[in-house]
């Protein structure tokens, strides 16, 4: 007897052309041929250990081949699958600090973006203000991204009994609709949004928006990115979906006191489409990578973004939703400690980040932790002659590790204050 | 004969002067002012490329830039 093949695939094969890829999972019977010799024909992209299963990624022309098989038992499409928000969430140990009464509350959330979905169930009570940059004259969007990426910041999860809960469900958003519903826009759009957020007293505002070519730092939008940094507003940029290629940051991502965000998968690898640094006058970008691939976040209404899970959830890709990963990051850590400054908590966001390990121009510090970032003490200030301050948080997980004789001799030094306090 | 229509730019002008003084001048130099920032010294201004590139010549700019297209960063399947 012959492979079975899933009903739904059978239909789908009909359709697929000879050359088109397809990905599969397929099942063959142990007892008629070693895995070794099935692979001779189909190189799997994997094999599994717990059933005799491989994956594998077959032209259209060689999947019917797989149908007269003798040895394979079953073959399954290898569906994509989505992080929930609640899996992104648990990755960067959120609920730990909803645990703890940590969930936003009373921290400003400014987003400029495309606008919001104001019907939505997720942000009922949610939005503090909203304001229409575009000449739209409402900040309704139509565009779908601007709600996803507000929904992971701090939607409340009320349409879907709580799974897709932002990173910060408590916050208030501050909305700028700097963008038009076809998602563009121009920089003095957003420096008006920018300024807008100020005014309404936001600690946090979300970027996930920015320009192709590399930059310096030095145009006019990451100017006065890094001024309202300077005033003391944390802002989360993306650093943009032009990766692999190196040198791909463009501006706001690429000013000096944002931080710049990268996308991470669920198996926390640096997501293939993330843009890497240097700018171009040479900097470490990004400062960090946050969970971007395939998160469900909420859907505005009657808009296509991404691919549409329901009526109010939509699952999409990128620095773009990774960065409200971050920004809600910030709005934990600003509820738990309201005096930090963006320097602090960038510190934090850096103590024992994950180290995915690829150079800092790919992950930046890593991927945060927010158990530890919430943890972290910031650098103590000894009485004066006692010795070197405590070391600043390094990007790597694990213990601190001085690299060179300086750095040996500041541990050393640090250890002795910290015995004598 | 015909006359060469001057395509409009839209640029931002840093100024050496206060932004709303400047918007002025730049108004009466010919230019359409979309934007007086608060953040940053300077505005946004669009107009025909000559009138712009006579502008740029005034004491009070201190500098110009194409006030450049972003976009929403969207998102992608490749590597998810």
């Amino acid at each position: 007897m012959c492979a079975q093949f899933q009903p739904q695939l059978a239909r789908k094969l009909e359709r697929l052309g000879e050359d088109e890829k397809i990905r599969l999972i397929v099942r063959y019977k142990p007892e008629r041929i070693s895995r070794g010799s099935l692979m001779r024909g189909f190189a799997p992209i994997r094999a599994y250990t717990l059933l005799p299963m491989m994956a594998l990624e077959v032209s259209g022309q060689m999947a019917h081949k797989l149908g007269e098989e003798e040895s394979i038992d079953a073959v399954w499409e290898d569906l994509p699958v989505h992080a929930f928000l609640d899996v992104s969430a648990e990755k960067i140990h959120a609920p730990a600090l909803w645990q703890r009464g940590i969930t936003g509350a009373g921290v400003k959330v400014a987003v400029v973006d495309t606008g919001i979905g104001q019907g939505h169930p997720d942000f009922a009570g949610r939005i503090a203000a909203a304001a229409d940059f575009t000449g739209k004259g409402s900040p309704q969007d139509g565009n779908g991204h601007g709600t996803h990426v507000a929904g992971i910041i701090a939607g409340s999860g009320a349409a879907s009994g709580g799974i897709y809960r932002g990173i910060a469900p408590d916050a208030s958003l501050y909305i700028a609709k700097v963008l038009t519903d076809s998602g563009s826009g121009h920089m003095s759009d957003v420096i008006a949004g920018l300024e807008w957020a100020v005014q309404q007293g936001a600690q946090v505002v979300n970027i996930s928006l920015g320009s192709d070519e590399p930059c310096d730092g030095s145009d006019a939008l990451a100017t006065v990115c890094d001024e309202v940094v300077h005033r003391g507003v944390v802002i989360c940029a993306a650093a943009g979906n032009n990766g692999p290629a190196m040198g791909t940051i463009g501006s706001p991502g690429c000013a000096r006191e944002v931080i710049t965000i990268g996308a991470s998968t669920d198996n926390d690898q640096v997501a293939v489409y993330s843009s890497r640094g240097p700018t171009k006058d040479g900097r470490h970008k990004p400062d960090f990578c946050f969970p971007g691939s395939g998160i469900i976040s909420a859907r505005a209404e009657g808009t296509s973004l991404g691919t549409p899970q329901d009526r109010y959830y939509t699952a999409a890709s990128g620095t773009s939703m990774a960065t409200p990963h971050c920004s809600g990051s910030a709005a934990l850590l600003l509820q738990a400690y309201p005096e930090a400054t963006p320097d602090e908590i960038k510190r934090r966001l850096a103590y024992h980040a994950f180290n995915l390990d690829v150079p800092p121009n790919v992950q930046g510090q890593g991927r945060p932790d927010l158990v530890a970032a919430y943890e972290y003490t910031p650098a103590v200030q000894p009485p004066p002659g006692t010795g070197e301050p405590t070391p600043e948080p390094t990007p790597d997980s694990g213990e601190e590790k001085p690299g060179c004789a300086l750095g040996l001799l500041s541990y050393f030094l640090n250890s002795l204050f910290r015995r004598q306090k | 004969m015909f006359s060469k229509k001057e395509r409009n730019i839209n640029v931002i002008l840093r100024t050496r002067i206060d932004p709303k003084v400047a918007a002025q001048k730049a108004e009466k130099a010919g230019l359409k002012v979309k934007r007086i920032f608060s953040l940053l010294p300077g505005i946004a201004v669009s107009g025909p490329e000559n009138v712009v590139k006579r502008v740029e010549r005034a004491r009070w700019v201190q500098s110009i830039e194409s006030d450049r297209t972003v976009h929403a960063i969207k998102g992608k399947r490749k590597g998810d």
